[in-house]
């Protein structure tokens, strides 16, 4: 099974909600984000449409960051398709970084935290889960245990206009055929499982 | 490892602050730290969720460039950038210099002590107002540059000073000068997904704004118009209902308007019966005059003019439809470049959609269905002429009879039956029963104000309020006047304040030109400052107060009856939550309430302090506050809700379950059918309003401009659209994205890195025709001058969905230059430092809009 | 689906401006010297290697092989300091099964093969003659031209990356690295004057001449595949053929050389000649430098377009 996520930008109004709930719940330091809003810009005026495109791992079924991972530490997961990466074997080569077509992986490279050297009480609180020297990315909010406890992840939980829709692969499956959904470039082979609807 | 030892783990209910939408939140504080915030799934405000500013609560909780301990200046030279020698004082010191400077001013003279609030945490400054103006007649002030005019528009159109479309039966939605529900406006939060629904459902979307924001982007159809010509855009709509298409609700007009009344055409005032002073309609059926509510009426005239006492009356709608005449959709071209094709296509989608004569049963009750609503808030507003302007547009919806049912414009909290369990608080909007009009339960608190009595009250100039209220009928809410009358008290004859104090709010930034504000701030003798942080204003400031943050505080009841923060609508139960600490006050600092409880015992109102409780709150027996007890703000919290909902319903059922709600019902929500009271379509009263003005100041001698007092909405330019030199072509506006609030979020690290990664907020839109024309291009510096001199600087984004006669910045009033806001300092361009304060140009005389629209030249910097 | 026209954006503009390819912000100056210094390391062995297997230029390439080993080691210590955690270094040898898909495992395999095989070759002169030390030196040799395609592969595998993602980026990269390993090797030559004469120094001139043009050709292929591969490879090209690029570069890291071989060629003994094989050799080594600071800063990333 894979779970997958499905992202109706008809709903999306690109608030980035996502962006700082994911960053309350990881606690992710500055310049990292799991979770980010993409903003362009269409046509020419006055025939010109704005499109906010929320994006994240896509935890692709052909992962590219997965096999030129030296160090083992990114896999995706059998039980749930879950793309994660072990923080505690990382090497921090970036080499998925680059592979990685989405940008979706940040290296956490700085003890700063976002009021400068001093940590605040919050950053000191989720400094475990951010070690330095190594990769972070989205991890449909696994380590945070939100799937385990049944839970949503935070950025589905909480998006404002309901715009986001998780659950296994299959599932999800017959709303991105109904809604005639898409993934975000296919032909490079990657298979991801974040969809959007137009 | 070691195993770790057992955390003390607990999610606390309690009600953000990050914007005044006071959305119902669950905080993670583990071990006394704060690691999460999530919406309350309990509450219908917010639902669950949190919008981006919203999750960011604890990011300025521990800013450290928080200032949580009381300060005082020690260097007297004020100024921007020079260092105010601030050193760290006792609460004592704190409360007695302050008591002692706002005692001494009171006891010179009460009016020369000036209160300022606004937007954030408006409960609590709802009652510094209650305070420093109510109880000790001091003069208040606010930069309501967003709810001018349109507050009172809604009280006469929606029963409460606030209305929105009715997302969940809307079809068909235009948007004039608003990112209602896709990034802004009250109830933000709320409307978003009741929005996002609706367009899933396949619910259609137009929107007026010159640039393509949160709301363009997501409609089906963007009219990029020139700023303020929205009055003209929304009367070319109505010309094309009117007199091309034939589409207007008339049933709906004859029954809940005034537009049948008959009109005197030369007073342009209602013809009326001498004795009862009642205005006359035309009854059809048997050719004669009645009094509007005469009994025998069968066929009540809509259009046309009869014959009366000898005179050609015309009904009031004739002479609507008449005025229209001359906004032709080519003339609409003309002024708002929208093409006259687009302009009737959109009037006829309008008007088909509108379903008028249709019906629909919701609950069991049989309502007209109109689902189409014309709704605009601050792009508008931001106009002298907005008051005419939005009127217009709220016309649209009169005209098809899509006010106040279902579908259609509706108010956010018209009516209430009150908690089932006590009934209370319970609230109707009242009938103006002279002429059978609809009043309102206002915006705030459901207090009853008819505005109808305001028109016909007699005004006597006041020469020691700057407010303008007392020549201002219709406007009770901005206080606008007191920005030209402080800078220069001389040409309305009025006086300064000497003693300021600013709560929660940043004047040298949100108003207009930054110098001119620094040179009003500097027109004060003392300035007191009770906020988190050192803004640009706090370089002015002699008294720094910090109030603890609202993650550490109790407020007053914070949406409830308080409907300006949350939207209405039948989908949305009542909710009355709790604002409670969750963790302790740095510094131990309390409260804003709990300050202002302390002033008041100082300044010795104590007493008649606690009775503005009593009556705002309509505290009785046990639960009425003893006038000489100094109470704090949890023991007031505790009786409000004791005495609202019963006495199991205290502070601590509230601070054990946040929130209490129940469901609202369908006459709640639709004033039609369940009232009969009318919309004005003909302003007979505003008229009336005009004539009392005239009286007041020609009395004072006062230079006053009364032309906006007419009976029907009239579009005229903006002062800066006369601006004919070529070189200055360009109108620069700004907007508020969804993750940004007024001048101080770019403080909040996340916030700030949002807006960096934004294409867009730091910097200046220009369209790409426009610059291609003058050479420009994106990450070029650039320089705005405005005709009167003034400049501002920033950095150029080429973009296509934008205007070709605009420019547009996110905020507008960014780019601060506090050295006490690290991470916000120099971000952004502040165009509004290009418009200038003095004088009272700027401002319309009959509901206080700011007129932002100036012309521009750019030119690489 | 929508499509956007690339030719009207400005790589340099504001980031997001639209979602637009950007520059590729995770390998910076030391994987170029690490490219750099491996290329240069494998190019001067395998040179020195023929030139001794062929026995001609020995003095020079009896150092060169010792210095290929050495170069390719910092380079690699180089990779090495590149890493977020160095400390865990270990693990390129110590995950199973990665060297099936990772060519930063493959590549630590290769260097570490390499450097051993070379450095055994090259330390131990009496080794050279033998049938064994010339087996050990072939092997360590195959093993140079895998260190000189490695650093190619390992950017061309990312096809996120439409400017590196080409067969024709390994293929530049090992000629200008071979490059980059004779102009060395000329370099050594100065200091055997005795034993390279106006002949051996006419010889390298030519064998220059020849890998240059080589290439300049290859670089040109790889120009024209790429661009036509796509419009953010396209403007990935516009982007690394800056003007300080095509000076420093190309002209003054490939045509300066050549111009400056060929007339050395021709008048083989002008004096002071060896003057100029010094700074064309210089010229080379730094275009070389140049070339792969190039390539790795001009990676944009492919836009992600709905
Ligand atoms: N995220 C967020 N939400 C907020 C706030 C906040 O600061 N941040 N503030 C709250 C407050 S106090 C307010 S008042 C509301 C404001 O809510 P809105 O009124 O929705 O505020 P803006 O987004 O500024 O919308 C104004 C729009 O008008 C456009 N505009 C400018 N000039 C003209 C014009 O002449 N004609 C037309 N048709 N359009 C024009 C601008 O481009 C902009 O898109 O939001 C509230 N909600
Ligand atoms: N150019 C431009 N001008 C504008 C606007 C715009 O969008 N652009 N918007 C206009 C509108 S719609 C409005 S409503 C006004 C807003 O005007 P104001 O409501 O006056 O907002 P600010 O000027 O940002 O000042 C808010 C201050 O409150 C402080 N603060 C925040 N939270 C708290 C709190 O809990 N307690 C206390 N004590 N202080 C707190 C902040 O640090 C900040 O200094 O500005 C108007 N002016
Ligand atoms: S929270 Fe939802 S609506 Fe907001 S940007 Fe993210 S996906 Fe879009
Ligand atoms: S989006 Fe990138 S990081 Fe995520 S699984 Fe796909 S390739 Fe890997
Ligand atoms: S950075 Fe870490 S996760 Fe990424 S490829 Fe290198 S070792 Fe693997
Ligand atoms: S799934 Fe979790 S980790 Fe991934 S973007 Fe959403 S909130 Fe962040
Ligand atoms: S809308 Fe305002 S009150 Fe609601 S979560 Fe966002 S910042 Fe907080
Ligand atoms: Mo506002």
């Amino acid at each position: 099974m894979s779970y997958a996520m499905v992202i109706d930008l008809k709903r999306c109004v690109g608030c980035q909600a996502c962006v700082t709930t994911c960053k309350a719940e990881h606690g992710t330091p500055p310049g990292v984000t799991r979770s980010k809003v993409m903003r362009k810009e269409v046509g020419k005026f006055p025939n010109v449409m704005r499109v906010s495109l929320p994006m994240l791992c896509m935890h692709c079924e052909s992962p590219a960051c997965v096999d030129v991972c030296p160090s083992g530490a990114t896999r995706k997961r059998e039980e749930d398709g879950i793309v994660v990466v072990d923080k505690d074997i990382c090497i921090g080569c970036r080499a998925c970084a680059m592979a990685c077509p989405y940008g979706a992986r940040y290296p956490v490279s700085s003890k700063e935290g976002y009021f400068g050297k001093t940590l605040t009480p919050f950053e000191e609180a989720k400094k475990d889960g951010m070690p330095i020297g190594v990769i972070d990315k989205c991890d449909f909010c696994f380590s945070t245990g939100k799937l385990e406890r049944g839970v949503v992840p935070t950025c589905v939980q909480n998006c404002i206009t309901k715009a986001r829709t998780f659950g296994p692969r299959e599932e999800m499956m017959e709303l991105v055929v109904e809604r005639k959904g898409y993934q975000l470039e296919p032909e490079l082979g990657t298979d991801p499982s974040v969809f959007y609807l137009p | 490892m070691t195993a770790p030892a057992v955390k003390n783990d607990v999610w606390i209910p309690t009600v953000c602050n990050m914007c005044f939408c006071c959305c119902a939140i669950r905080v993670h504080v583990v071990d006394g730290v704060v690691v999460n915030i999530e919406g309350n799934p309990d509450s219908p405000v917010g639902e669950g969720r949190v919008c981006a500013k919203g999750a960011t609560g604890m990011m300025m909780l521990y800013d450290p460039n928080r200032k949580t301990k009381p300060m005082k200046r020690t260097n007297p030279k004020k100024g921007i950038g020079i260092d105010p020698g601030w050193v760290e004082i006792s609460w004592e010191e704190a409360y007695s210099l302050a008591a002692e400077k706002l005692g001494e001013a009171y006891a010179k003279n009460p009016r020369s002590v000036m209160f300022q609030f606004f937007i954030t945490n408006t409960i609590t400054g709802m009652f510094g107002l209650q305070l420093f103006q109510t109880v000790l007649g001091g003069q208040f002030h606010y930069p309501d540059i967003c709810g001018a005019g349109i507050h009172n528009l809604s009280n006469f159109f929606n029963g409460t000073g606030n209305s929105c479309p009715d997302y969940d039966y809307n079809k068909l939605l235009i948007q004039f000068g608003m990112n209602a529900g896709t990034a802004t406006r009250h109830g933000f939060n709320m409307t978003v997904r009741r929005f996002a629904d609706a367009r899933a459902k396949g619910s259609r979307l137009i929107v007026a704004d010159p640039r393509m924001g949160a709301s363009a982007e997501k409609a089906d159809i963007w009219l990029p118009v020139r700023p303020g010509s929205d009055g003209a855009l929304a009367q070319s709509f109505a010309y094309v209902l009117v007199h091309e298409l034939g589409i207007y609700d008339r049933a709906f007009l004859k029954k809940y308007t005034n537009g049948t009344y008959l009109v005197d055409p030369d007073t342009k005032r209602f013809a009326r019966d001498a004795e009862s002073q009642k205005p006359f309609v035309w009854d059809l059926s048997d050719s004669t005059a009645k009094v509007f509510d005469d009994p025998s009426i069968k066929d009540v005239a809509l259009e046309g003019a009869y014959e009366v006492n000898g005179k050609t009356c015309a009904t009031g709608f004739q002479l609507y439809i008449e005025g229209l005449k001359k906004y032709t959709p080519e003339f609409g071209e003309k002024e708002t470049t929208i093409p006259a094709k687009k302009i009737r296509a959109v009037a006829k989608e309008f008007g088909e959609t509108a379903n008028i004569g249709g019906t629909i049963v919701i609950d069991g009750k049989e309502f007209p269905y109109r689902p189409v609503a014309a709704d605009c808030f601050s792009g508008v507003c931001r106009h002298k002429n907005g008051w005419h302007d939005m009127w217009a547009i709220q016309n649209l919806n009169t005209l098809v009879g899509a006010q106040n049912v279902p579908g259609g414009l509706v108010g956010f909290a018209p009516a209430c039956n009150g908690f089932p369990e006590t009934g209370r608080p319970k609230f109707y909007p009242a009938t103006w029963e002279k002429e059978h009009m609809l009043e309102a339960t206002t915006m705030v608190l459901p207090f009853p104000d008819s505005l109808y009595e305001h028109a016909y009250t007699p005004l006597k100039y006041d020469f020691n309020d700057m407010s303008m209220f007392h020549i201002m009928p219709f406007n009770h809410n901005d206080p606008h006047f007191n920005v030209p009358c402080q800078l220069d008290p001389e040409p309305l004859k009025q006086q300064r304040c000497d003693v300021l104090l600013a709560y929660a709010s940043n004047p040298l930034k949100h108003w207009g030109n930054n110098d001119e504000m620094a040179e009003l701030l500097l027109t004060y003798k003392y300035i007191i400052m009770c906020d988190h942080y050192l803004n640009d204003s706090s370089y002015f400031a002699d008294l720094y107060i910090p109030e603890a943050h609202f993650l550490e505080r109790f407020d007053l009841p914070p949406n409830g009856a308080m409907n300006h923060h949350t939207i209405g609508l039948l989908s949305t139960p009542w909710a009355y939550p709790i604002r409670q600490p969750v963790v302790p006050a740095r510094d131990d600092a309390p409260g804003g309430l709990d300050i202002f409880l302390e002033l008041a015992e100082r300044l010795g109102v104590k007493d008649m302090f606690n009775e503005v409780f009593n009556a705002i709150y309509g505290l009785t027996g046990e639960n009425a506050l003893d006038p000489d007890t100094r109470y704090q703000c949890t023991d007031i919290i505790d009786r409000i809700y004791k005495d609202w909902f019963g006495p199991k319903y205290d502070l601590e059922w509230f601070k054990k379950n946040g929130v209490l709600t129940w469901k609202r019902s369908v006459d709640e929500v639709y004033l039609y059918p369940y009232t009969d009271a009318r919309l004005p379509l003909y302003w007979d009263h505003q008229m009336e309003a005009g004539k009392n003005v005239a009286a007041a100041v020609e009395e004072a001698d006062i230079p006053w401009d009364i032309s906006e007092y007419q009976p029907l909405p009239d579009w005229v330019p903006c002062k800066d659209h006369y601006v004919t030199d070529p070189e200055y072509d360009l109108h620069p506006l700004y907007y508020t994205n969804a993750w940004s609030v007024d001048t101080w979020t770019n403080e909040i690290p996340w916030l700030n890195e949002l807006n960096e990664l934004d294409p867009y907020a730091y910097n200046i839109e220009i369209n790409s025709a426009t610059a291609k024309a003058k050479g420009l291009k994106t990450g070029d510096r650039v320089k705005l001058e405005a005709q009167n001199g003034y400049k501002v600087y920033g950095n150029l984004v080429v973009v296509e969905g934008i205007h070709p006669e605009v420019l547009a910045v996110a905020g507008g009033h960014w780019g601060t230059k506090s050295d006490y806001l690290p991470i916000a300092k120099g971000k952004g361009c502040p165009i509004n430092h290009l418009i200038e304060c003095k004088g009272v140009k700027r401002l319309s005389h009959l509901s206080a809009n700011f007129d932002q629209c100036v012309k521009v030249k750019v030119t690489k910097a | 689906m929508i499509t956007q026209d690339m030719t009207s954006i400005d790589p340099k503009s504001p980031r997001n401006v639209m979602i637009k390819p950007e520059v590729q912000t995770h390998w910076g100056w030391w994987v170029v010297l690490y490219i750099f210094l491996a290329g240069l390391g494998a190019g001067t062995f395998l040179f020195s290697f023929i030139m001794l297997f062929m026995d001609k230029l020995t003095d020079p390439a009896r150092i060169g092989v010792f210095i290929g080993p050495i170069l390719v080691s910092i380079g690699a210590f180089m990779l090495l300091l590149d890493l977020g955690s160095p400390l865990r270094a270990f693990r390129l040898f110590t995950t199973r099964s990665t060297w099936k898909t990772s060519w930063l495992v493959r590549g630590s395999y290769i260097l570490t093969i390499f450097v051993i095989l070379s450095l055994a070759y090259g330390l131990l002169p009496w080794l050279q003659a033998s049938a064994l030390g010339k087996g050990l030196g072939l092997v360590a040799a195959i093993f140079a031209l895998l260190v000189l395609v490695e650093p190619g592969l390992l950017l061309a595998v990312n096809n996120s990356i439409p400017l590196w993602n080409t067969s024709a980026l390994p293929a530049l990269f090992f000629f200008s690295a071979l490059n980059a390993g004779i102009a060395l090797f000329v370099l050594i030559s100065l200091a055997f004057p005795t034993t390279i004469g106006v002949a051996e120094f006419q010889l390298m001139a030519y064998i220059n001449i020849v890998i240059l043009i080589v290439t300049l050709v290859v670089l040109a292929s790889f120009l024209e595949i790429v661009k036509e591969t796509g419009s953010t490879a396209a403007l990935s090209v516009r982007l690394l053929l800056s003007p300080s690029f095509v000076r420093w570069g190309i002209q003054g890291g490939m045509l300066a050389p050549l111009a400056i071989f060929i007339l050395c060629a021709i008048v083989p003994d002008v004096v002071d000649i060896r003057f100029f094989y010094v700074v064309a050799s210089l010229l080379i080594l730094s275009g070389g430098l140049i070339l792969r600071a190039g390539m790795v800063n001009s990676g944009l990333r492919l836009p992600v377009i709905s």
